[in-house]
């Protein structure tokens, strides 16, 4: 099992508690045999649905099947490192705020698993410490 | 023997569309040794479609969230009580996929689940939900599982 979690403040909602993201192992292991696309193609399809929703139109939206299948088609990046794929993985599933723009803090942090709390009673007033 | 090993499988026309009642095998590969199959749709021989998961999640929201196993999913936010996130390895096509999902308490003193009712469509990398006990409030239960299909 990964020994990594991403903590993070979405910086669109920063009045909710800080949340924590959870390394899928089987998706590292992937990663780590090399079989992810270059992060563009994400970003490609999350630009598209962003617009999608800016016009108005995503309860019907569909991606651009070419676009789409580039997840399987385009040429894999190789094997990665636990640390990179981590690092990638933040890029995918992180709001893109929180890591492409500058902000007064960090709004994101790879942590070890046992560096997050274990006790969920005080969970929705979880905040990242400076 | 039951693994079968073929680039192209055709009847005696020529065709490559083959029906057959009983298929029986372990193992079917590619020539190469690979075990992933590529279809666009799968059919019984009256031609009945099958519509299997496009992603799956079984994971534990109390603690330190782990998730227990999945299918096509690079990780899951654990945003407050009772409310996740499951992010997609690779993103649906569209907008209206269909999750479903349960938990349970493993005590069953309290188990229900709802998906999080935002009034949006969901985005086609990610889904937010949420568990919750019997009057609604969000909780924190220890088997959550979730199914998307397109």
């Amino acid at each position: 099992m990964t020994k990594y979690r991403v903590i993070f403040d979405d910086p669109d909602a920063l009045d909710e508690p800080t949340k924590v993201l959870v390394p899928s192992q089987n998706w590292l292991d992937e990663a780590m045999a090399g079989n992810l696309p270059p992060i563009w193609v994400y970003w490609q399809l999350q630009d598209d649905e962003q617009q999608a929703i800016k016009e108005g139109r995503h309860s019907t939206f569909k991606h651009d099947p070419e676009k789409h299948a580039l997840q399987w088609t385009a040429p894999r990046i190789g094997p990665l490192t636990e640390e990179e794929a981590m690092e990638y993985l933040c890029m995918k599933d992180l709001p893109r705020k929180c890591w492409a723009e500058e902000h007064n803090r960090p709004m994101f942090k790879i942590v070890r698993t046992e560096e997050v709390p274990s006790d969920r009673q005080f969970r929705n007033a979880w905040e990242m410490a400076a | 023997m039951s693994t079968i090993k073929v680039d192209t499988i055709k009847n005696s026309s020529g065709q490559s569309e083959i029906s057959v009642t009983t298929l029986k095998a372990d193992t079917i590969q590619n020539t190469s040794g690979a075990s992933v199959i590529k279809v666009d749709t799968i059919q019984d021989t009256s031609g009945k479609g099958f519509y299997p998961a496009r992603a799956w999640v079984s994971f534990d929201g109390e603690g330190t969230v782990s998730i227990f196993d999945d299918g096509n999913v690079s990780s899951i936010t654990d945003n407050a009580i009772g409310n996740y996130t499951t992010n997609f390895g690779s993103s649906f096509a569209s907008s209206n996929y269909t999750t479903v999902g349960t938990a349970s308490s493993g005590s069953g003193a309290y188990i229900a689940t709802r998906i999080f009712t935002a009034s949006d469509s969901p985005a086609t990398g990610s889904r937010r939900f949420e568990t919750s006990n019997h009057n609604d409030a969000a909780r924190d239960v220890p088997y959550v599982y979730a199914v998307f299909t397109l």
